[in-house]
């Protein structure tokens, strides 16, 4: 067994010990009649402020408070121990009440994204170590731009170099969009046909009308066409791998603000218990 | 040899004299050297025509003047040249050694907590912002340009520590020069002084070319540096006084390849494996008798062995690693004549000490002890490379040698198989460092791992060849090469040097966020930036720690067990 994989087990078992333990003792409240909701609400406080606590070590990453790695092992646990506890502490049935309403299905979404965004993480760097040139994210831009002017050059140097108009007439109906823009996010994301892949199978069709010096333009538009497809895919997985972030801290956030209330309410309304 | 094609004309090959060491070297001054011992009493006939006596000293060779009190070597720095006093005096330190701050080196403390924790709010929205002073006293300019370091009070310095005096005449640095190691003492001018420095592939010539100095040399190595050497390996380490004297005396040095490898690196390696590989002289040769036990006095060397047409690699050798003792253990307990198993080739350059197999089976074979023996042959072949090196998959080990990369004791290597492309270790080392990284996220990939443009901490630190003020330096406790940032003049020696490419020469900033300019010239003040593995930060290197994934280390590629554990976690 690796060690990643033994860090998995380990962890895993370590969080399923802790809900364990909090249901356990949830248990032994609510028996004793001192409402097993309280135990695991501020059980559930505490979690949430752990994992919180995370984003706080990413802001400080100069001082000796133990490897982001480790930090991000016990926010995922964590989450994973608060999303059980969670269910525990609503007696596994859906809330009542608009606010209580709102604020479990923040929780819910908050471990969801992260569920999300965790799977999202180890499933989309292979894909892109596999796929083209390793490019920086905000280089990509500068990247596309270079090559289309180059794309464009060449199609004018092939205008200017033959007497066929076929590889200009297709630059400018088909290929000029696309090289634009970052195109085909879905089928990047998802797998499937990419726009690119349309384009190189109508260039495949067009290419036995061509002479052999426009066949060497048509190489070097191919060529254009892959080197942007291998952009856009890159553009689309690593933006992805940046932007799932914006949907889970800002419900963070949201359900941070939704705890305070719901202490607020439940205390005021707790008849003193 | 450049990669152009004939049929776009051929560039001219580059020759060995094509960058002569002082270009202002006069034939006045060359007759006058000439004049000069050591060069007097060499004959001059023993030298080749393409590579004359006359030749070596019009291009190997530079006059330095220095006022009294500078500096003319630290402690600590790495060279590649002799010095030979042609007027004045000069003053060697001997203990205790000059104090960092005189020699241009900061005292690299560490930040306090607090410290660290306010760099987060307290960054600034430019840059490479700096408070900045005028050139810190010390540091003149002389009439070349070069920069030069002065000490404050050498009557002081004289009476506070161990100095040595050297008269006309005198020769220094030849140990350091010879095998690429860092200068013991700081040296500096005690009266107005010339100078003649002697780069290394003159002092080779001129070490194979004339016996006297070759023997004056060598001498002077056995005495002050090889006996420690040998002592370092556990071979060797037992051995009565009197059986290592005997193998001392009786070993032999040999130098392979090219000292300047850095500067012909990048375009050896754009080539063929094959032709790499025809640039890799060979040390030792597969199937030959071994007619010696060698040891990597300094360099790397590529372990391999033929496989069809070229050749698997499997290991790489740094200093202290021995070579044929298996096969030698092996013909002496079974009186075979086994051949060597493997081939040895210097990667870049490698500096050899041989010692002969008669001498080992005399001397060292009957006083090794059983814990030092290596394992019989029969096993090794069984299991063809050594256990450790066996974990690192082929690929990957051909990729590290042939890209220099075995030189790190710190290298980036990044998993992008886990790396998300967050930045979160380009942001975390931004916080330390004026707001900008010191590495990118960027480099050659073999595979899922990528080698980042971030500064290894080389064994080898060509960098800190040629430095003109001490700036970039070698921490002594931490081995961490470190640039101090008020010193360095922005002369982009290091970076010229560094093979990879992993130093940035930077433009500064003041308060207002404009660039601090040279009030004569008008350029930007530059100053040379790299990683320097967060010295002054209370938590080390702020990369790796702040890595969520555990996609990126830093990893000394010497220590090939840790390096095989993180490749298959």
């Amino acid at each position: 067994m690796t060690v990643l994989a033994r860090r998995r087990l380990r962890n895993a078992g370590l969080a399923l010990v802790f809900v364990l333990l909090a249901v356990a003792l949830g248990a032994v409240y609510e028996a004793a009649s001192l409402r097993g909701a309280y135990f695991t609400g501020w059980t559930l406080l505490a979690l949430t402020l752990l994992l919180a606590l995370y984003q706080a070590r990413k802001s400080i990453p100069t001082l000796p408070i133990g490897d982001a790695a480790g930090w991000l092992q016990v926010h995922v646990y964590a989450g994973l121990a608060a999303l059980f506890v969670f269910f525990d502490h609503i007696g596994w049935k859906l809330p009542s009440g608009g606010f209580e309403t709102m604020f479990g299905a923040g929780f819910f979404l908050v471990a969801l994204s992260g569920a999300i965004g965790h799977a999202l993480n180890r499933i989309l760097p292979p894909r892109l170590r596999r796929r083209g040139e390793e490019v920086l994210y905000e280089r990509i831009p500068a990247h596309r731009a270079r090559l289309q002017a180059d794309a464009e050059k060449m199609v004018r140097d092939c205008a200017a170099d033959t007497a066929s108009t076929m590889i200009q007439d297709f630059y400018l109906q088909k290929v000029a969009r696309f090289m634009a823009e970052p195109r085909s996010f879905r089928a990047h994301l998802f797998g499937g046909k990419s726009e690119a892949a349309a384009l190189l199978a109508e260039m495949d069709g067009c290419e036995r009308y061509l002479g052999a010096k426009d066949k060497e333009y048509l190489a070097d538009l191919r060529y254009y066409v892959e080197r942007k497809d291998d952009l856009d895919f890159h553009h689309a997985l690593q933006g992805v791998l940046k932007r799932w972030t914006f949907v889970h801290v800002p419900l963070v956030y949201a359900v941070l603000i939704g705890l305070f209330l719901h202490l607020v309410i439940v205390y005021a309304f707790s008849g003193g218990i | 040899m450049s990669a152009v094609s004939a049929a776009q004309g051929g560039v001219r090959r580059p020759k060995r004299w094509d960058q002569p060491l002082d270009p202002d070297l006069t034939e006045a001054d060359v007759d006058a050297i000439m004049a000069f011992e050591p060069f007097a009493s060499m004959d001059a006939s023993r030298f080749p025509v393409s590579a004359s006596l006359r030749d070596v000293v019009r291009n190997d060779t530079r006059l330095h003047r220095y006022e009294e009190g500078e500096i003319v070597l630290r402690n600590g720095d790495f060279g590649t040249s002799m010095f030979v006093i042609v007027e004045g005096t000069i003053g060697v330190v001997l203990s205790p050694n000059l104090p960092q701050h005189l020699l241009g080196r900061g005292e690299n403390r560490r930040k306090s907590v607090w410290q660290a924790l306010a760099q987060v709010w307290r960054r600034p929205d430019v840059p490479e912002l700096r408070d900045f002073q005028r050139r810190p006293t010390g540091i003149s300019v002389d009439a070349r340009g070069d920069a030069r370091a002065r000490l404050p009070d050498i009557e002081r310095i004289n009476a506070q520590h161990n100095v040595v005096q050297l008269p006309k005449g005198e020769m220094f640095g030849e140990i350091a020069a010879l095998t690429r190691s860092p200068r013991l003492n700081a040296v500096f001018a005690e009266t107005p002084a010339v100078i003649l420095e002697i780069r290394r592939p003159g002092m080779r010539d001129m070490l194979r070319r004339d016996d006297t100095f070759r023997r004056h040399v060598e001498k002077l190595y056995r005495e002050r540096s090889l006996r420690s050497h040998l002592r370092e390996s556990p071979i060797f380490a037992h051995l009565p006084d009197e059986a290592l004297d005997l193998v001392a005396e009786k070993t032999l040095f040999e130098n392979y390849g090219d000292f300047d490898w850095q500067q012909s690196f990048m375009r050896i390696n754009e080539g063929t494996p094959a032709e790499r590989l025809q640039n890799e002289p060979v040390i030792a040769q597969e199937g030959h008798y071994p007619d010696g036990l060698l040891m990597v006095r300094s360099g790397f060397a590529r372990l391999s062995r033929g496989m069809d047409a070229g050749q698997k690699t499997d290991a790489y050798l740094g200093a202290g690693s021995l070579f044929g003792l298996q096969e030698i253990v092996h013909n002496w307990r079974t009186g075979e004549s086994l051949p060597m198993q493997r081939s040895l080739r210097a990667i870049g350059y490698c500096d050899i000490l041989r010692v002969p197999t008669d001498i080992v089976e005399q001397y060292v074979l009957p006083n090794l002890r059983a814990e030092d023996m290596p394992p019989p042959l029969e096993t090794a072949i069984a299991a063809p490379a050594p256990a450790s090196e066996a974990k690192l998959p082929t690929e990957f080990l051909e990729f590290m040698v042939d890209n220099r990369v075995i030189n790190g004791t710190q290298t980036m290597l990044i998993d992008t198989d886990r790396c998300v492309r967050c930045d979160a270790c380009s942001e975390a080392c931004a916080v330390g460092h004026n707001n900008n990284p010191r590495f990118n996220r960027h480099g050659r990939r073999i595979d899922n791992i990528m080698v980042a443009n971030a500064c290894m901490h080389c064994t080898d630190p060509v960098c800190m060849i040629g430095c003109p003020t001490g700036a970039i330096h070698r921490n002594e406790k931490t081995g961490q090469v470190i640039v101090n940032d008020a010193t360095c003049i922005g002369c982009a020696t290091c970076a010229n040097n560094c093979p990879y490419n992993n130093i940035r020469m930077v433009e500064i900033r003041d308060a207002s966020g404009a660039f601090i300019v040279d009030e004569v010239t008008g350029d930007p003040v530059m100053k040379s930036t790299k990683c320097d593995l967060c010295a002054d930060q209370p938590g080390g290197p702020a990369c790796q720690r702040a890595c969520p994934h555990d996609a990126l280390i830093r990893v000394d590629m010497s220590d090939v067990d840790t390096l095989a554990k993180w490749l298959n976690r």
